[in-house]
């Protein structure tokens, strides 16, 4: 997932070594996963999230599919967190770049 | 390292948690919204039958449209380009810097020697001529001392400016580039709040969560996962997209500056062929007015000097000496002219080169934008067949092998993305 790219660190001007940026990359990406579901939930019904929580040996082109036919905007709720998240790092930036 | 850079983001992140959640979060009103999506807005709301026509879905995705500008040119690029013309301009400068600092070195020694002989003349009274005139000299030097101090100091300055704009304007980017990610994210918190707004609150939202926390954290990770991977891939796609116009239209504009230079060096050419033509003209000329003026001369030596016709020739000979003199002129000026359209020449060959090694990066950023959308298009689709295939089931099959291999293939367009 091409999220967290060295060029957007360096326009920040945060400048990681390797280890950190696979650390950094790790954070953003659970962080990110962890919100988005958590938006989804609130968008759905019982039966949807009963339905969901069925998918446990689906596929994630299954899985997919189905968010897409029950989540309305998906797209801009992950759309949205990912802004939120960079503008959280732009406003941690400063820590970050002084680590 | 790694836990204090984590624990850095996290607690500067919860800090700013705590702040969104005690101050109230910002309403989105029109002038938080880009023109273009305040247009939308107000094309809706302008719609008696906005309600009935637009469901609070459509409304949301009209009037809060995601528009995403990433900016990926990087900042150490644009910082290294900056400071490789600055250097260069301050390598042409640097000539005159010298000149310069030479001429104010002089200017220096000349106000000390004239201020060292104003003072050996100190027991003379004001009056005295020797130091009236010296002290004049003093003035004239300190005035010179000044001009050639400040044309020195100016034009050490304007260098100094120029490469301490470099690391300015590298900041400002950065700046700005914050400033960019985090009014996106107010934008978006805004949008969060009413789509939360708009949700329906009550025992069916409890009632959903309780189901979802049975699920294992692992399967919910995997879901989010999910859900992610494929809006970011649009979002890239976007992006590439961006990226590919952008590209164009830079090749586009490349291609008619080529075509100009091409132009004005073709214009040089010609006007370059004219000059020669006009230069062997002179030289043909030339020989003519000399044995003209020759031939003048010899008549005019052969008068005696009482002669009424003398001045007659006189005057002849003159306009000879003349128009051989404007011959050569005109040939000393065609051949300044020549040496300019060499180079002027020259310099449109430079910019040809540049258009040229520019167009074929365009190209390339386009050959990539290409391929790596047809990629995310080609699993788009990939995705849009499973889907079109109903294999979305409330009970679906499993099938652990296709999904490893799912998952191997979704890194792959990952990286492609």
């Amino acid at each position: 997932m091409a999220l967290l790219t060295p060029t957007l660190l360096a326009n920040l001007g945060i400048e990681l070594n390797e280890e950190d940026y696979q650390s950094l990359e790790q954070h953003i990406e659970t962080t990110l996963n962890e919100r988005v579901i958590n938006e989804i939930v609130l968008d759905l019904t019982p039966a949807q999230a009963e339905e969901l929580a069925s998918l446990t040996n689906a596929s994630d082109d299954e899985i997919q599919a189905w968010l897409q036919a029950n989540v309305q905007n998906l797209n801009e709720i992950v759309s949205d967190e990912i802004d939120i998240l960079l503008g959280e790092l732009a406003e941690n930036s400063e820590a970050l770049a002084n680590n | 390292m790694t836990e204090r850079l984590r624990s850095s983001y996290e607690v500067a992140n919860d800090k700013y948690q705590d702040d969104h959640d005690a101050s109230p979060t910002p309403d989105v009103d029109e002038a938080t919204l880009a023109p273009e999506e305040q247009d939308q807005a107000e094309a809706i709301n302008e719609r008696p039958d906005a309600e009935t026509l637009y469901k609070d879905a459509e409304i949301l995705g009209k009037r809060y449209a995601v528009r995403r500008s990433i900016q990926e040119i990087g900042n150490r690029r644009a910082q290294a380009i900056e400071s490789i013309q600055a250097s260069w301009k301050n390598t042409l400068a640097t000539p005159r810097k010298m000149r310069l600092g030479i001429a104010y070195s002089f200017a220096e020694s000349r106000l000390n020697r004239a201020q060292a002989r104003l003072d050996a003349l100190s027991e003379l009274p004001d009056t005295s001529w020797l130091k009236k005139r010296r002290l004049a000299k003093l003035d004239k030097a300190k005035s010179k001392y000044e001009a050639a101090k400040n044309s020195y100091t100016t034009h050490a300055k304007g260098m100094q400016d120029r490469r301490n704009n470099v690391g300015k304007n590298y900041e400002k980017r950065k700046n700005d580039y914050k400033e960019n990610l985090k009014e996106k994210r107010s934008a978006a918190l805004a949008r969060k709040e009413v789509r939360r707004q708009m949700r329906s609150e009550g025992a069916s939202l409890l009632e959903a969560r309780d189901l979802m926390k049975d699920i294992p954290k692992e399967q919910l990770d995997r879901i989010g996962k999910v859900a992610a991977y494929t809006a970011t891939l649009e979002r890239s796609s976007r992006k590439i997209e961006k990226t590919k116009k952008k590209a164009t239209r830079g090749q586009e504009k490349t291609h008619t500056q080529y075509e100009a230079s091409r132009n004005r060096q073709e214009a040089y050419k010609n006007d370059r062929t004219a000059t020669e033509d006009r230069i062997k003209e002179i030289d043909n000329e030339l020989p003519d007015a000399e044995a003209n003026l020759a031939d003048l001369s010899e008549q005019l030596a052969s008068l005696p000097d009482d002669d009424p016709a003398r001045d007659e020739l006189q005057e002849k000979v003159t306009a000879a000496e003349q128009t051989i003199q404007s011959l050569n002129d005109e040939k000393e000026q065609s051949r300044k002219h020549l040496q300019e359209i060499d180079q002027r020449i020259s310099d449109e060959l430079a910019i040809q080169h540049d258009a040229q090694e520019t167009w074929e990066d365009h190209q390339q950023t386009i050959s990539e934008a290409a391929q790596q959308q047809e990629t995310i298009t080609h699993y788009q689709q990939e995705r849009s067949r499973v889907v079109a295939e109903g294999s979305v089931d409330a009970t679906p099959q499993p099938a652990p092998q296709s999904q490893q291999q799912q998952t191997q293939n979704r890194d792959d367009y990952s990286q492609a993305a």
